[in-house]
């Protein structure tokens, strides 16, 4: 249509020239869908489906495998995701269970049910399209009776067992097995004292965690030997606890202390109260116990987080002697300048067999000391061989 | 008696936790779960004595009016106040109306 005919046109009827625009867009649009969607073909499958029992599980587990399709991250690049489907042997039909994202290459079908069989497919999506793969060989659930890949950790547990009765075995007869001094566990008996000179209480702060932290079952122990002597003492001696179970423990252990010393009489439940689980409403708690009744001696041992300082430094604002422990790398800083002793990691779980000296614990000690050699060892062997291009310690550690 | 029968407890527990850890298979599979479980409503109990003894403390040092038995009542009736509040209105509304406030970091 020429450009004449169309003014022309536009000149008779004032409408044609809106009604003939929209009419091209419109054909203009419709040609154009036409020829996007004769161009989308149905995405190519994914490949190498495999499905599996799931290795070292409880049963109940089926994992397949496949390798992603070629018009994943390729080709059209248009597969938007994939659908699982299943079918119990025997039967002729797949239902769709469960749908997984592009680029991805596995999905744990944690809903098989144990000696039933199964097939697979997994098909690609696009918009418009979905392309299975062909169907896997039948699978069976099933649970395992031993965990294949934790056999290192069966040798570990092993070996470290037997030093830890070998080593006992020896302190039991007598060999005087050497742990180098710790200053801070040294200083225990000279605190509780200077306490009881000045006629102030002793405050022991076990920490922030609960009883499923190693670091507060050390500090139990250390816990009873403290509240052992401050009863031989006749010190008062005030357990704040943060976490409901630490405060029952709490309360049981300085109650047999106290019974051990021979001072049932002295032990004053109140003394071992709880608090509040809240970080820094504890905090706030204890600074309040400190600033009150002015102890001579603080304890801290155990786990703790942001509120280390706040209530280091206020004990040091009072003056007391403060003995602190912790195998929190981010606060030790802060109790070492806060605090006139410190506890460094290891040492607050060597603490109890070093107080006690009794030859279980000197035996354990030593025992767990040599299974960390043995463990540094293998490191150094591991950086060696892997230097020299020698896999095979890695890769058998990694896969046992 | 008393530390003997504490003590089986713990060897045995100990011995079917690492039992569990090398076996899947059930029953030792599920033990490490069930006795999460199991710890959870132990430290649901541990969590009343608690609040018990922190109630008795406080209590007792209000009744004798020991020095400092004013924060006590404070502690004693902001308590009172913060259970009355959760049990009537629950937990849910506070966080969503802290959410709506923008004052998540609180909690």
């Amino acid at each position: 249509m020429s450009h004449r005919v169309i003014r022309n046109l536009v000149g008779l009827f004032p409408d044609f020239g809106i009604v003939l625009f929209f009419s091209l867009f419109l054909l203009s649009n419709v040609s154009g869908q036409e020829a996007e969607t004769s161009l989308n073909h149905p995405p190519k499958p994914p490949t190498e489906v495999s499905a599996v029992d799931t290795p070292n599980d409880a049963g109940g587990s089926i994992t397949l495998t496949w390798t992603k399709s070629a018009d994943d991250g390729a080709g059209e690049n248009d597969v938007v995701g994939y659908e699982i489907f299943r079918s119990p042997r025997g039967e002729a039909d797949y239902q769709a269970i469960a749908t997984v994202a592009l680029s991805k290459t596995e999905y744990v079908d944690a809903s098989a049910e144990d000696g039933r069989f199964y097939t697979y497919r997994v098909a690609a999506k696009d918009g418009e399209f979905s392309t299975p793969s062909g169907e896997t060989l039948p699978v069976v659930a099933s649970a395992q009776w031993f965990n294949r890949s934790r056999i290192n950790m069966l040798i570990s547990a092993v070996m470290l067992s037997f030093l830890i009765i070998w080593f006992i075995e020896k302190a039991k007869k007598g060999k005087n097995l050497f742990v180098r001094p710790l200053a801070g566990l040294e200083a225990i008996e000279e605190g509780i004292g200077r306490a009881t000179e000045m006629g102030k209480p002793v405050l022991y702060i076990p920490g922030n965690n609960d009883m499923d932290d190693i670091q507060t079952i050390a500090s139990m122990a250390i816990l009873s030997r403290v509240a052992r002597t401050v009863a031989e003492y006749d010190t008062p001696l005030l357990v704040p606890s943060k976490m409901p179970v630490a405060f029952t423990m709490a309360q049981e252990v300085v109650e047999q202390a106290y019974i051990e010393a021979g001072r049932p009489d002295a032990y004053n439940p109140d003394n071992v109260r709880f608090i509040t689980m809240a970080q820094f409403g504890y905090a706030a708690a204890v600074n309040g116990i400190m600033l009150r009744q002015r102890p001579g001696t603080v304890f801290f041992l155990g786990a703790f987080y942001a509120e280390s300082l706040i209530m280091a430094e206020t004990g040091a604002s009072i003056g007391a002697i403060q003995i602190a422990g912790t195998a929190m790398p981010s606060q030790l800083p802060f109790f070492v300048v806060a605090c006139d002793y410190t506890l460094i990691g290891e040492e607050l779980f060597a603490a109890s067999a070093y107080l006690s000296g009794e030859p279980r614990l000197l035996g354990s000690l030593k025992g767990q000391d040599w299974g960390k050699a043995v463990i540094m060892a293998l490191i150094i062997l591991g950086v060696l061989f892997e230097s020299f291009g020698v896999h095979f310690l890695t890769n058998w550690l990694v896969s046992h | 008696m008393r530390r003997q029968i504490p003590l089986l407890i713990t060897f045995v527990t100990g011995m079917l936790m690492i039992v569990a850890y090398f076996i899947p298979h059930h029953p030792f599979g599920g033990l490490r779960e069930l006795f999460n479980q199991w710890a959870i409503v132990i430290a649901a109990f541990a969590l009343i004595l608690g609040v018990l003894n922190l109630i008795k403390v406080n209590a007792v040092k209000i009744q004798r009016k020991r020095p400092g038995w004013g924060y006590s009542a404070v502690l004693l009736i902001a308590f009172t106040v913060t259970t009355i509040t959760g049990l009537f209105w629950g937990m849910d509304r506070v966080h969503r109306r802290a959410r709506r406030a923008r004052r998540d970091w609180c909690w």
